[in-house]
């Protein structure tokens, strides 16, 4: 058995799971929403159902890979089967890789199938919108935003898999990855403020600039403004930079959730 | 079974008292307030939300807003420091979400004519406006910036540097590129007419906004040679001359120019400046000599 073997369960477990499908069809849901509220707004409907649509897909995808992280793991060591797996020749770091790899697998699947019912909603609201501009819907850019939101996906897999193995509570895995996911969504706007106030303290702006650098950064993968706005333009060198930042950083959260495994006694 | 048709029945018997409780409840009327919000609230309120916060925040605007134009009976009128929040939740709107065009549109389409010329929040706008130039390339922005100069806050020249950059973008249209040298001609600033007319006509291309603007050139540059003569006049005799006629039996003109677009050329005896009947727009049948 090696972590291939262990990933494949991981995989196939997730999406045996209610919270695959269930998440999927809020998804649907929330494009109803979305439309819904673009109703409401004067101007560019299609501007709005995007923004709106996108946030939730976003959203969708970030929960699902803290949910399937947090939930695997969790339930692999509360229910015993890591005993089992761990009985065979396998070493404790390649269980953690192969859970990390399984549910890399499960988002991946989850942000394509994401991917195709968001663009096909998006695509049918536009097509229906009766605007005196058409607001143009490139795919290409809705895809890149899909594939930054599954390397944000895969990064908080990861610490969705470090807190489930450091802490004893499965709630307090999840809402610690939750609250770590919403801190580093907030840490570039928190710095522009606090940055620019003549009220902060040097103190505190030093720990927000501390904060800033070393806290994961959640808001690179949050590009949904290029994909509204067609006269935004990214550098193809930022999609490389941001997979580097993930890529490091996650080979990061990956070693230390090996080293605590490790020394846990099960 | 049973115990599910008596759930039902319940179900039914409270809906009466529901009702009738709903019916009396105290409710208080009131009037939807103008929030004022603040850029740093929403934008930590909303992480991952901001430009949905944005369009939630222009939704509360238009409901605002809808019920000044549209609940005519109960006359809801915004004071100026309602006026004043509601231009500010749209500079917020423009922090959130900077390239987001409606609002400002909504900015310079609506609200100047709602604010009763206000020069503080005239200038508050533009400064908005202006801000949502450097990222959105309409030219209906610039556009609204030199109608406000100009149309309420009396400043042809700044509305006239407005204009002419809302001309020179793409789609404007080309009766922008006439206006500009009329508004420059207007406030007395017959040079930087000319020469706006002039860098219009190295650049245009459609053959029939070229012949208006050679018209428009014709006409500025008759309007200058006359005003340079009615300068030598007052040089000489001292005061302004009270017709053109006067400069022609003075021997400083030979004659009197038509005016290409079908008016008279006169002078206007207040600012002692030469203009014409036509205001440099073209008139069926010329009219008569002031």
């Amino acid at each position: 058995m090696n972590s291939l073997s262990v990933a494949k369960l991981t995989f196939r477990e997730l999406l045996k799971e209610k919270s695959f499908l269930g998440l999927l069809g809020a998804e649907v849901f929330l494009l109803f929403i979305s439309k819904l509220i673009s109703s409401v707004v004067a101007g560019d409907t299609v501007k709005v159902a995007m923004d709106f649509a996108l946030a939730f897909f976003f959203f969708t995808v970030a929960l699902y890979s803290i949910f399937a992280s947090v939930g695997s793991t969790f339930r692999d060591v509360s229910d015993k089967v890591v005993y089992l797996i761990l009985s065979k020749p396998l070493k404790r770091s390649d269980y953690v890789l192969g859970k990390f790899l399984g549910c890399t697998g499960a988002v991946a699947l989850f942000t394509f199938l994401s991917f195709f019912l968001v663009t096909s909603g998006i695509l049918i609201i536009s097509g229906t919108a009766n605007l005196y501009t058409p607001h143009v819907v490139i795919v290409e850019r809705i895809f890149l935003l899909s594939l930054l939101i599954f390397l944000m996906g895969v990064f908080l897999s990861a610490f969705g898999i470090l807190f489930a193995l450091l802490f004893t509570s499965q709630v307090l895995a999840l809402l610690s990855t939750l609250f770590l996911f919403l801190s580093g969504l907030e840490l570039s706007p928190v710095r522009e403020i606090v940055v620019s106030s003549k009220y902060a303290s040097p103190v505190n702006k030093l720990i927000v600039q501390v904060a800033y650098y070393f806290f994961p950064n959640f808001s690179l993968f949050d590009i949904k403004d290029y994909v509204v706005h067609l006269t935004i333009k990214i550098a193809p060198f930022y999609f490389f930079a941001v997979s580097l930042y993930a890529a490091i950083y996650i080979s990061a959260v990956l070693l230390v959730a090996t080293y605590l495994f490790d020394r846990r006694e099960l | 079974m049973k115990r599910l048709f008596a759930a039902f029945l319940l179900l039914l018997f409270s809906v009466p008292f529901m009702v009738e409780a709903d019916r009396i409840k105290p409710r208080v009327k009131e009037v939807m307030p103008v929030l004022p919000y603040s850029y740093s609230q929403v934008l930590l309120s909303s992480p991952g939300f901001r430009s949905p916060a944005a369009d939630l925040l222009f939704i509360n605007l238009c409901y605002l807003t809808g019920s000044d134009v549209f609940n005519r009976r109960k006359e809801r009128k915004f004071t100026e420091e309602e006026w004043r929040r509601l231009i500010e939740n749209v500079e917020v709107i423009e922090k959130l979400d900077p390239y987001y065009f409606d609002p400002l549109y909504y900015l310079g389409a609506y609200v100047p004519w709602k604010v009763g010329r206000k020069r503080e929040l005239l200038l508050k706008i533009n400064s908005i406006l202006l801000n949502g130039t450097r990222r959105i390339k309409d030219w209906r922005l610039p556009f609204f910036i030199g109608f406000n100069y100009f149309y309420f806050l009396n400043d042809r020249v700044k509305g006239a540097k407005y204009l002419k950059m809302a001309s020179q973008m793409k789609g404007a249209p080309s009766y922008l590129k006439l206006l500009v040298p009329r508004l420059y001609a207007e406030s007395g600033k017959i040079d930087l007419a000319i020469a706006v007319t002039y860098e219009e006509l190295k650049r245009e291309k459609d053959e029939s906004v070229r012949r208006e603007l050679k018209r428009r050139l014709r006409a500025l540059l008759f309007i200058k040679e006359l005003d340079r003569a009615v300068r030598i006049y007052r040089k000489r005799f001292g005061k302004c001359p009270s017709a053109l006629q006067d400069l022609v039996n003075s021997g400083i003109i030979r004659t009197i120019p038509a005016d290409p677009y079908g008016g008279k050329f006169y002078i206007d005896k207040k600012r002692c400046v030469v203009w014409t009947t036509s205001n440099l727009r073209p008139v069926k049948r010329p009219t008569s000599s002031r």
